[in-house]
């Protein structure tokens, strides 16, 4: 219980709603009853890469000279190449795919805030989309139960400003890293969180939702009004937000397109306050089993344009923001017959924010030598994910119990913060 | 967060105790709310003239429905070979069909089988949907032929790639994965294996004089792998060359298709369709033996299903959440809206994020209710429940005086009882039906006697936008 939620529920009570002819409640009054006070919280953002992406094509190996024997014609050419998908020097090994140039100009800063965590995955691999995502976002050996690493934070933790609110994806459902017993909230574009139709009526559906006896009902029943009861907390909860006409500062210009839009409203909702100390967001599209030079440039455009504005945007506010990207799988080192890749194992991870260890590659690079590869075919996963968000959880975030988000993983120190 | 308000601050009677639980929904709306896109009077009419095995027989048998009015309008709302064309006849095909129970059978087949036109051809996912259709009530393996060979499948997962001296797996993972076995079930070195036994497996464009108009499959021996194959699975080949390659597949889907592993993950998916997320042991344990003692026969699998005593019982009645099509089909069924502009229903399909043939992952929209109860989902289909009562989507109209008489409905409980009727089988809480009461005989006290249609019609208007959105009309 909240001193907003109670102000609408006082509201609601002095309207003895239900009979009430008409309801004539501004409802800016709401709107400024559900603006909670102003805090400072740390924040991480989880920007998931869906599909499995290329990252041997995003931060390049052109400095091992298998790379270029491995993908002839697909991959990335080293700095001061002629011709080609020219990177963009990250060290003696590594260059970044061209379209990144704001992350590479962070990376490459003075007092840099990005890392990049490369050959990132876990034992035994999974090569499966679906499999791995959930194992990704689970942070479980196995996903025999679906509880996300997240959710388990946020089961043993309080939030440091008794925000109703503490992790929202901007998504159409819950992403499995918020599945669990703590209530997580899921919205696409809080440009959704508005109620069509008359102030009466979303009153009258509001009181019905939240003092129908649902003990009893079947579990789906309940979740029905469950689902109902979070749709109006969300609703309330943003209401003094205006996403639509939010411009964003410091000249920061997100990209067309979802990842922008999405991280555009992030950032409007960290100014505001809320308390909200975990958001997720997708970029979709990485599954690139053919014409990978083609399609991965777009992708890896707008995730650098994407982030870049974020962090603009942010300024002052952005110190307490780390913002931690994932895949569920790297591709295969060879390109296919495609002109693309097939799923591999070892990933990588970027990781951008204040604290942050920047301007390295880190932890261990196992490379591209035929005997360094899993099976022969795939970058070895010589770094676990799990030490990655670890060290985001306890230096980052304060977490103290990395045992129960992370059960049965032997820490390995990767230093990104 | 949310604390629950007393019946006194909600004006309702504080003498209830315990509400009464909602009244039970007859076995007949329960069978009509999964078996098709949506009860209708109509179909509810046949059920109780027919009875309820001989309406499901009558279904099973599409062909022995007489749907030609409908078909001969099916090409004047778009065509087939539009980018949307396949969205469209789908929906089309699920609001006004009358052989509603092997659409929704198609429906979920395109769904399993999922392909993104974003990657594919407006005609080929629409040849594609009729073929699922055509073969919905013959054999799993049969579809799963018609998968692998449909170009849509070809281009979605890469196939048309897939060569001797470069193999793709997109199509052989995804194959094992979801099309089938299930993971856990097979290793990474199958998935290599297979991925050759599938190579030169393509499509190839049809031609009308220069322009292409579909495309058809093909295999081109010039591109299969002709060596030996071998799987973890107990399923080798010593490998065919020439036309013969392409038999590697075919004895390979088939294998896959009576395969165990596969019969319990395809029934378990059917049953979360058809019956609830969380089907009973009992009943999906009778669902499988049904589909594996009939080599794998759709039809008899869906009349086991749905015939089965605790289907038929009604325990998972309202249980499951409608996805954004769904949803958008039931409504318009429901309110009997007729003459839809359904390119804008398409759309409006699109907003809700589950249009059929965009799925932007290959495992297809999930079963499972919890996907479709974020919050920004419930707002969608709130939006759309607004917007529908409010006469604001395609030119569809709300044809109150054929739902609720030429004169409108006198007192707040006819009103709340009718409207839920219509749109939730009655089957929501009394102290709801009282509120609603409370609400519409509220603005029913701001009116003359003897209102007319255009003076009651706003309020009915508000009082529906709220029945559309109860927690009740998200499940069916």
């Amino acid at each position: 219980m909240t001193h907003h939620d109670s102000t609408r529920r006082t509201f609601l009570q002095a309207s003895a709603l239900a009979g009430a002819a008409a309801i004539t409640a501004p409802a800016n009054a709401m709107a400024a009853a559900a603006k909670p006070r102003r805090t400072s919280t740390k924040v991480t953002v989880v920007l998931f890469q869906r599909g499995g992406a290329d990252h041997l094509n995003l931060y390049a190996p052109t400095g091992d000279a298998n790379y270029a024997t491995l993908r002839p014609t697909i991959g990335v050419a080293p700095p001061g190449s002629p011709s080609g998908t020219v990177g963009l020097a990250m060290n003696a090994t590594f260059s970044m795919h061209p379209g990144m140039t704001g992350i590479h100009a962070a990376y490459t800063a003075a007092n840099s805030k990005v890392a990049i965590v490369q050959a990132v995955g876990y034992q035994p691999y999974n090569r499966s989309h679906f499999v791995s995502q959930d194992l990704y976002e689970t942070a479980l050996q196995t996903t025999t139960t679906f509880d996300g690493w997240i959710n388990r934070h946020l089961q043993v933790t309080t939030s440091p400003t008794q925000a109703p609110v503490r992790a929202l994806a901007l998504r159409g459902s819950l992403p499995v890293s918020m599945y669990g017993a703590y209530p997580c909230y899921a919205v696409a574009s809080t440009q959704e969180l508005v109620f069509g139709g008359a102030v009466d009526s979303r009153l009258f559906l509001e009181a019905i939702v939240d003092s129908t006896v649902t003990a009893g009902m079947a579990p789906a029943q309940q979740l029905a009004y469950q689902s109902g009861s979070s749709t109006f907390d969300l609703i309330d909860l943003f209401g003094g937000l205006d996403p639509l006409n939010y411009v964003p500062a410091n000249g920061a210009v997100y990209p067309a397109g979802a990842l922008g839009k999405s991280l555009r409203e992030i950032a409007e909702v960290i100014k505001a306050g809320l308390g909200i100390e975990f958001f997720a967001v997708d970029q979709g599209g990485w599954d690139h089993h053919h014409s990978l030079v083609t399609s991965i440039a777009p992708l890896a455009i707008e995730l650098s344009a994407a982030v870049t504005a974020f962090f603009t945007d942010l300024g002052a506010a952005g110190v307490d923001v780390v913002l931690v990207t994932m895949s569920e799988f790297g591709r295969e080192v060879q390109q296919n017959g495609s002109s693309g890749t097939d799923h591999g194992v070892g990933g990588a991870m970027m990781v951008h924010g204040d604290a942050v260890n920047g301007g390295q590659v880190l932890g261990t690079w196992p490379g591209l030598a035929p005997a360094a590869l899993q099976d022969g075919r795939f970058l070895a996963p010589s770094n676990d994910y799990r030490d990655v968000l670890r060290e985001i959880l306890v230096q980052h975030m304060g977490g103290t119990n990395p045992a129960t988000v992370f059960p049965g993983r032997v820490y390995q120190p990767i230093g990104v913060l | 967060m949310h604390r629950t308000l007393s019946r006194r601050e909600l004006c309702l009677p504080t003498s209830v105790a315990k509400p009464a639980p909602p009244p039970p929904v007859t076995a007949e709306v329960h069978l009509l709310s999964r078996a098709t896109f949506g009860p209708t009077p109509q179909a509810l009419a046949e059920v109780q003239a027919l009875g309820i095995a001989a309406w499901v027989d009558r279904q099973l048998d599409p062909y022995s429905i007489d749907d030609r009015a409908f078909e001969a309008l099916l090409p004047t709302l778009v065509a087939p070979t539009a980018n949307n064309g396949a969205d469209i006849r789908l929906l089309a095909r699920a609001i006004y069909s009358k052989r509603q129970l092997a659409w929704r059978l198609t429906h979920f087949l395109n769904n399993h089988f999922s392909t993104n036109r974003v990657e594919t051809t407006g005609i080929s996912e629409s040849n594609e949907d009729d073929t699922f259709f055509k073969h919905c009530f013959t054999t799993f393996g049969t579809v799963l032929r018609d998968s692998a060979q449909s170009p849509a499948m070809i281009d979605y997962l890469d196939s048309q790639s897939n060569i001797a001296i470069a193999p793709n797996e997109n199509y052989a993972r995804e194959l094992l994965e979801l099309h089938t076995l299930g993971v856990g079930n097979y290793t990474e070195a199958d998935v290599a294996a297979i991925a050759r036994v599938f190579t030169g497996w393509a499509r190839v464009n049809v031609l009308s004089g220069t322009t292409a108009v579909g495309s058809s499959f093909l295999f081109r021996a010039n591109v299969h792998d002709t060596g030996p194959k071998t799987t973890s699975l107990g399923w080798s080949t010593p490998g065919f060359s020439g036309s013969a390659g392409v038999n590697e597949g075919l004895q390979f889907l088939q294998f896959l298709a009576t395969h165990g592993a596969t019969a319990t993950r395809f029934v378990t998916k059917l049953c979360q369709y058809f019956v609830g997320d969380q089907p009973s042991a009992g009943l999906l344990s009778r669902a499988v033996r049904a589909f594996s003692s009939s080599g794998g026969d759709l039809q008899q699998t869906v009349r086991a299903i749905l015939l089965d005593h605790e289907f038929q019982n009604g325990s998972t009645a309202k249980t499951k959440v409608h996805d954004g099509f769904e949803f958008v089909v039931n409504a318009v069924r429901r309110f009997g809206l007729a003459a839809i502009n359904t390119t804008a229903m398409n759309t409006r399909v699109g907003l809700l994020r589950c249009p059929p043939h965009l799925c932007p992952v290959p495992i297809g929209h999930p079963e499972l209710g919890g996907a479709w109860q974020g919050s920004g989902n419930v707002l969608s289909r709130w939006d759309f429940a607004d917007d529908l009562v409010n006469d604001r989507i395609g030119g569809a109209v709300m044809p109150w005086t054929t739902l609720f008489g030429a004169t409108p409905p006198p007192t707040g409980a006819l009103w709340a009882v009718a409207l839920c009727d219509r749109f939730v089988d009655g089957a929501v809480p009394a102290t709801t039906i009282l509120a609603l009461t409370v609400f519409m005989d509220a603005r029913l006290a701001t009116l003359p006697a003897n209102p007319t249609w255009a003076q009651v019609r706003p309020h009915a208007r508000e009082l529906a936008s709220v029945v559309t959105r109860l927690p009740e009309s998200q499940l069916h």
